[in-house]
């Protein structure tokens, strides 16, 4: 195995939710939202390099690209992020510069657990924003997994399970959706027979591990007519403390796992790619200096990646604040001017048709978030 | 029995969770987030082969066992309707002609939709891709009319549509030489799946 091969496969899970069931959905959802977790915190500018900044180059000496995608005079892409410049091209990709959830004090362990809850803090709620948003769709989930992320946690009725391949494992689950199954009536026990069926057909299908098969699966069940309208991906390794690398290197690698992904995602969904938008979601940025290791350390602002037949019309959007040192965030970190809470705001309006002010109080828990939409999907 | 069922619950868990009752104040807002003025920057990127990025018939024939080895066959094929609630087929074809299937690669020759509107013989011709498996079945993706556009009508872009492995599909006995009939079932929407009819000679 080489050293690609091992990275791609380490860390990857995947979830699926919001499958609609009769009787239990009010109305079909207008598309589907798939979340990439990028876990590590991604350095934005690396993957979206600000090259009209004229402090960037004497910030960025060790790891500055050499060879940057132009998206235009201001900006630039990471070499490795080929297939979304593709996507850029048709006008199927934007991007949101110098963003985050707010939140600053550059914990992993806060900062993952606020990005999915999308509360007012790190563990100030159980649910997480995306879970909150099917419940306002009136749309029960089924995730793949043991665990079901805290993203996708709501407050209605969820069935999880994981996908195991540990012999003998599918009879007893068959087993018990069965018991369960007899237990309920009418259209509960619809349900769960659904459920049952699907862990049958799991049972007998390979499930894939790594992020790129995975998602890959995930565009396809999300493409099958009743299939789930959410997914969520975890792809990790991006604190890249040291040896980050520029054109090449670890946080190039991962960029290239997270274009991979992306591309898989397309090709899952087929047609249904017209109807899908995907975002990417990391706890934090990095610092806009290279440390003394050649690499970044914890920051706040990073970039998020947006991509999917929804999107009408590609473009950067952005309120950039500037890389010169009284523009940083403690002299140190790229400044967040949009809260991506916002931007997450928009890709649930989108999707689930729901109110912009319905989705920042019952979703995000605030009654003060901007509308980002008309940036992002006019 | 108790074990096996706490041995289930290891992979399936019924979760309830409930949204906190009553929504916090916002005390990480204001200060840490400016909002004032967002800017979109146009994109100027242009790609050569950004078009070429995908394919409406990009199918993934890895599953597949497809048989590259039977030398060539040509066929006259028909493809017509099947209303998914009666399992009624129609009498009349979306489209029929002739095609040749060669190393494993299915070519559409002659043929002509009658579903007018926006259909042509370059759809099939330029972009379908099928392949025939070692199995006799044609798997692969390609443009499908399956509405008729009357005068007035607006017209409609093709519907992209997987061959797959269909349990109501009849594979082409490769190894027969003359006169093998075959169908390939498709689905195609929530009302209707499609029948292609084969009649298959070896060149």
């Amino acid at each position: 195995m080489t050293r690609r091969e091992l990275l791609k496969l380490t860390g990857a899970s995947l979830f699926l939710s919001a499958a609609p069931v009769s009787g239990f959905t009010k109305d079909l959802p207008q598309g589907n939202i798939s979340v990439i977790l990028l876990q590590g915190g991604m350095d934005g500018l690396t993957a979206v390099p600000p090259i009209g900044d004229p402090a960037l180059a004497s910030l960025r000496q060790e790891i500055g690209l050499s060879n940057p995608i132009t998206v235009n005079p201001f900006f630039g892409l990471h070499p490795k992020l080929q297939h979304f410049s593709k996507l850029m091209a048709r006008g199927e990709a934007s991007i949101v510069h110098a963003t985050s959830f707010p939140y600053t004090k550059r914990s992993h362990f806060e900062g993952q657990n606020y990005m999915q809850g999308g509360g007012s803090s790190p563990f100030s709620t159980t649910t997480g924003w995306l879970g909150r948003a099917l419940d306002l769709a009136l749309l029960p989930g089924r995730a793949l997994s043991l665990e079901l992320p805290l993203i996708l946690r709501g407050s209605l009725n969820v069935d999880n399970f994981y996908p195991a391949r540990v012999n003998g494992s599918s009879k007893p689950e068959k087993w018990l959706i069965e018991q369960i199954t007899m237990a309920h009536q009418a259209e509960e026990a619809k349900a769960f027979q659904a459920v049952g069926d699907k862990v049958s057909d799991q049972a007998r299908s390979n499930i894939p591990r790594d992020p790129v098969s995975l998602a890959k699966y995930a565009g396809e069940q999300m493409s099958t007519k009743g299939g789930p309208v959410a997914s969520v991906i975890r792809v990790n390794q991006f604190d890249t403390h040291a040896l980050q690398g520029a054109d090449e290197g670890s946080h190039g690698d991962r960029l290239e796992l997270l274009d991979e992904v992306i591309k898989a995602y397309r090709e899952g969904l087929g047609d249904a790619w017209d109807q899908s938008i995907i975002l990417t979601l990391t706890e934090f940025g990095r610092t806009a200096s290279v440390n003394g290791t050649g690499g970044t350390d914890h920051g706040y602002a990073s970039v998020g990646l947006l991509a999917g037949g929804l999107i009408d019309n590609s473009r950067v959007i952005s309120e950039w604040p500037g890389l010169a040192d009284a523009d940083l965030y403690e002299e140190r970190d790229l400044y967040a001017t949009i809260d991506y809470r916002s931007v997450c705001a928009a890709c649930i309006e989108r999707v689930l048709g729901l109110d912009h002010d319905l989705i920042s109080q019952k979703v995000f828990l605030t009654s003060k978030l901007k509308r980002t939409y008309d940036y992002i999907f006019s | 029995m108790i074990k096996a069922f706490l041995y289930c619950l290891c992979f399936i868990s019924l979760i309830s969770t409930s949204v906190t009752a009553s929504l916090p104040s916002d005390q990480t807002k204001g200060a840490l987030v400016k909002e004032d003025s967002i800017r979109i920057y146009e994109v100027d990127l242009v790609l050569e082969n950004a078009t070429d990025a995908f394919s409406k018939t990009d199918f993934d024939f890895s599953l597949y066992d497809i048989n590259d080895t039977h030398g060539q066959m040509r066929c006259g094929f028909g493809i017509y309707r099947a209303i998914y609630e009666t399992g009624v087929i129609e009498d009349w074809a979306l489209v029929n002609g002739d095609l040749l299937i060669q190393d494993g690669l299915v070519k559409f020759l002659n043929h002509r939709w009658r579903t007018r509107g926006l259909s042509n013989s370059s759809y099939l011709t330029k972009e379908a891709n099928l392949k025939l498996t070692k199995e006799g079945y044609m798997v692969g993706k390609i443009p499908y009319f399956h509405l008729f556009v009357d005068e007035g009508e607006p017209p409609m872009l093709p519907l992209y549509v997987s061959f797959k492995e269909h349990k109501n599909s009849k594979p082409i006995a490769i190894n027969s030489s003359i006169g093998v009939s075959a169908e390939m079932w498709v689905e195609v929407d929530g009302w209707a799946d499609g029948v292609m009819y084969l009649l298959c000679n070896k060149v």
